[in-house]
């Protein structure tokens, strides 16, 4: 199967608070094929995150990044935000829903503006929310949301505009395990319903062992 | 067009559940800027009532030179009650202006307001002519223009007594004998005496037409009420007047130049020219209609008739006046005002010799004086036989203000007594006091609104960002998932907006309420301060804090507007550099 994303030499640096340069990533390459779901696992602070945020385009980086011919890497900030808005779900660790919209506004925003007809958004986040047993959750503010509840939105969120890529940074980092495994069930359910392929970084061992292959990090760099 | 929707579905989402975020940032802004309106809105209502008793005032101004003109025909026709009547209007003056001394607690001169008409028979004069022609003759070699004697043992500061000397000394005489006790009374009251024979006075009155008459000359009480009333300010009184009626002869130009290099208070020139610019002979109409506050509209008049005459910059004229001269000058002729505008040009010129500046040769005394003394004595107007223009006199009688002034106090020029026409020109007098308070107001006030301004608007920006700088998570995580820049900047912007109209809405209530209690308070105290102030013309003029223009309270509101969006942009601009990671992990 032909790689979808491929991953070359790709480094990471920073300069927090302009003081010294701390190398994040070091040289990373990897190739990811279509449909594929990819843990990402590595102790904390190996680069697991900046990974994601360097393939969306989050953060500059050196190397190549090329999602289906898409040097993610070399767009403006502007022409990667398009790109995102089209092609990327993003999932946190933290949900990262606006309070002040509602479970069903927050799930339409994106697609809204993604130039998806109105009609067409409100049935696929209503579809979305019925696959995910929230259907009746629509007209609710996040805070009165689980939180199992509040990543299923975040996911139906990620989905609205049927993206390639879901990027879930720790999705089930904040749920216990009955809902980490639901999540987990989404996410499934989303690549087989939309065929999007999905990266997590996770440190849950049943997380990863539910995902079709596993890409470990430490200090910046992959190691099999 | 369907993304704006979606942005301002956001933006209400935002409004909707951020209510006690929405009423701080409201309040807080709406409380500096209250305080920006009622300042200004209560400035602009005292400024707009003190204008129209000025306008009142002005207007009388005006006026009297209508009933000023009558005066002019009926001396032309030879009237012969006129004199009297004058005499007689006088006389009351004279009582009146005594008691204004008193109240202002200053000197009562007895002796020269007990003796007003000091007869030509009074002073009589020896010929030192040789002796003065000598120095003159001097002088004039040193300085290249005619000098008058150098005055010795003058002070500095105060008032000196000039009159043709009788053997080299001054006597005065009453029913044909010397009257000691009179001269040692006049010398008790003034600084110095200086004796000036006709002779010393010919390069000055070398072009009169006429020469001075002791009938028409009671300067000495005019003087001295001129010093113990406007006190500083006769001098310069003095000149302005003929600066202004003749600035374009070379005369006003020498007395400018004097004046330009002594410290002689040159406000009443410009009022005076002022005044008198609706001819359009004095000083261009634009000058004055591009002027927008009395003291600008001061200053450029003043500087258009320097610039006029000397087609040069000038430097700003000094402020104060150092010396007070009064004097007598006697003569043998008939009664003319030019004269007697020519004897207190010489005054002045004597004056500022005495102080030690240079020289002002008084010629071509007819255009000087044509109307010098006119609108500056308070008895004296109608002694001037040079009529105004026609064009003038239409002018002030069409002008608004003085329509006005006319019909409120059923004054018709035509029959107007001279009782009315007197009280009119005391307004003259009068406009100038509003004109410096008005100054004086619109600096204070505009120190203040500005200051409270600036205060105001920090205020207003710190808030407002707050609204940005409290939304960077939310803004990081639009930008992670992909949402337009203009989207984000849409939402905040229109967010904010709201924010503002409300702001500047509850402002200008706000705002309103409180002028309303202050005006409640204060309109009746500053409506008597008016009246007590201003008298007659400011009889109906109520004071009200209220009258600000509404568009000022349309004008806050879009300067809260502006200055909430702006700050908005502002605050969004500097968090573009932001990291969207960095702000992501900020709130992790």
């Amino acid at each position: 199967m032909a790689s979808i994303i491929q991953l070359k030499d790709v480094t990471v640096t920073v300069r927090p608070n302009n003081g010294h340069r701390i190398t994040i990533l070091k040289n990373v390459s990897f190739d990811i094929d279509r449909s594929e779901i990819v843990a990402v696992m590595g102790p904390s602070g190996s680069g697991k995150s900046t990974l994601l945020h360097a393939m969306s385009g989050l953060i500059p980086s050196e190397g190549d990044i090329e999602l289906d011919g898409i040097k993610v890497n070399k767009l403006s900030r502007t022409q990667a935000a398009a790109w995102r808005l089209k092609n990327v779900g993003f999932v946190f660790q933290a949900f990262y829903l606006q309070s002040y919209l509602t479970v069903i506004q927050n799930i339409i925003t994106p697609g809204s503006f993604a130039s998806i007809p109105k009609q067409d958004v409100m049935q696929r986040a209503m579809g979305l929310l019925e696959r995910l047993g929230m259907s009746d959750k629509a007209e609710r503010y996040p805070d009165e949301l689980s939180g199992g509840e509040m990543q299923r939105v975040a996911i139906a969120r990620a989905m609205v505009c049927t993206p390639m890529y879901v990027f879930a940074d720790e999705p089930t980092g904040n749920l216990d395990a009955t809902n980490a495994a639901h999540i987990i069930d989404s996410l499934l359910e989303m690549r087989k319903l939309y065929g999007a392929t999905i990266i997590i970084v996770t440190h849950s061992p049943s997380v990863a062992s539910r995902c079709d292959r596993v890409v470990y990090m430490k200090d910046g760099a992959i190691y099999e | 067009m369907s993304n704006f929707s979606l942005v301002f579905r956001i933006a209400l989402a935002k409004l909707r559940t951020r209510k006690l975020r929405v009423v701080l940032t409201v309040c807080a802004s709406c409380l500096a800027f209250t305080l920006v309106f009622v300042a200004i809105a209560a400035s602009v209502s005292v400024f707009d009532s003190l204008t129209r008793a000025s306008d009142r005032l002005y207007a009388g101004a005006s006026y009297i030179e209508v009933v000023d003109s009558n005066y002019t025909k009926q001396l032309k026709a030879d009237d012969p009650s006129f004199v009297s009547l004058v005499r007689q209007q006088y006389n009351s003056d004279k009582e009146k202006y005594k008691n204004l001394i008193k109240a202002a607690g200053l000197e009562y001169d007895e002796f020269l307001f007990e003796n007003p008409i000091v007869k030509q028979d009074d002073i009589e004069s020896v010929d030192q002519s040789s002796q003065y022609a000598q120095r003159i003759q001097i002088e004039h070699t040193k300085a290249s223009q005619p000098r008058i004697p150098t005055m010795d043992g003058v002070l500095e500061v105060g008032r000196a007594v000039v009159a043709k000397p009788m053997n080299g000394e001054l006597i005065i005489m009453k029913d044909g004998r010397v009257d000691q006790a009179r001269k040692d009374a006049l010398v008790s009251k003034v600084d110095a005496i200086t004796l000036i024979p006709d002779e010393a006075l010919a390069p000055y009155v070398a072009e009169s037409t006429v020469a001075p008459d002791a009938d028409q000359i009671p300067l000495l009480l005019n003087m001295q009420m001129y010093r113990d009333i406007f006190g500083k300010r006769s001098i310069a009184s003095t000149l302005g007047t003929h600066i202004d009626m003749c600035y374009r002869n070379s005369v006003a130009k020498n007395i400018f130049e004097t004046l330009r290099f002594s410290n002689i208070d040159m406000t009443d020139v410009s009022r005076v020219s002022y005044k008198r610019s609706g001819d359009g002979q004095c000083v261009p109409p634009e000058v004055v209609k591009n002027s927008r506050t009395a003291e600008r509209r001061k200053n450029d008049v003043k500087k258009a008739v320097i610039d006029k005459q000397f087609g040069v910059e000038t430097e700003p004229l000094v402020e104060k006046v150092t010396f007070v001269l009064t004097g007598v000058l006697p003569s043998n002729s008939i009664a003319d005002s030019n004269t007697q505008g020519l004897a207190l040009g010489v005054e002045a010129a004597i004056g500022m010799a005495a102080i030690g500046r240079s020289v002002i040769p008084v010629t071509q005394s007819e255009k000087l004086l044509s109307t010098g003394i006119f609108s500056l004595s308070p008895y004296g107007y109608g002694l001037n036989y040079e009529p105004l223009s026609t064009a003038h006199i239409m002018k002030a009688k069409d002008a608004r203000t003085a329509s006005d002034y006319v019909r409120k106090y059923h004054c018709d020029p035509m029959i107007c007594s001279s009782t009315q026409a007197l009280g009119v020109r005391e307004l003259t007098t009068g406009y100038y006091p509003i004109a410096v308070a008005k100054d004086n107001l619109a600096k204070i006030t505009q120190g203040i609104a500005v200051t409270v301004f600036c205060f105001s608007v920090i205020i207003m920006a710190a808030t407002f960002s707050r609204i940005v700088d409290d939304g960077r998570r939310e803004v990081a995580i639009y930008r992670a998932i992909g949402i337009p820049g203009r989207a984000i900047w849409g939402v905040f912007i229109l967010y904010g907006a709201v924010v503002a109209l409300m702001t500047g809405i509850l402002s200008l209530f706000v705002s309103y309420i409180w002028l309303w209690i202050l005006d409640r308070q204060e309109s009746n105290n500053l409506t008597q301060v008016l009246y007590a102030r201003f008298g007659e013309p400011a009889r109906d003029l109520s004071v009200t804090l209220l009258g600000a223009p509404h568009w000022l309270g349309i004008l806050l509101v879009a300067m809260i507007f502006a200055c909430g969006v702006i700050s908005i942009i502002i605050a969004l601009t500097i968090q573009r550099r932001h990291s969207v990671v960095d702000d992501l992990r900020l709130t992790e």
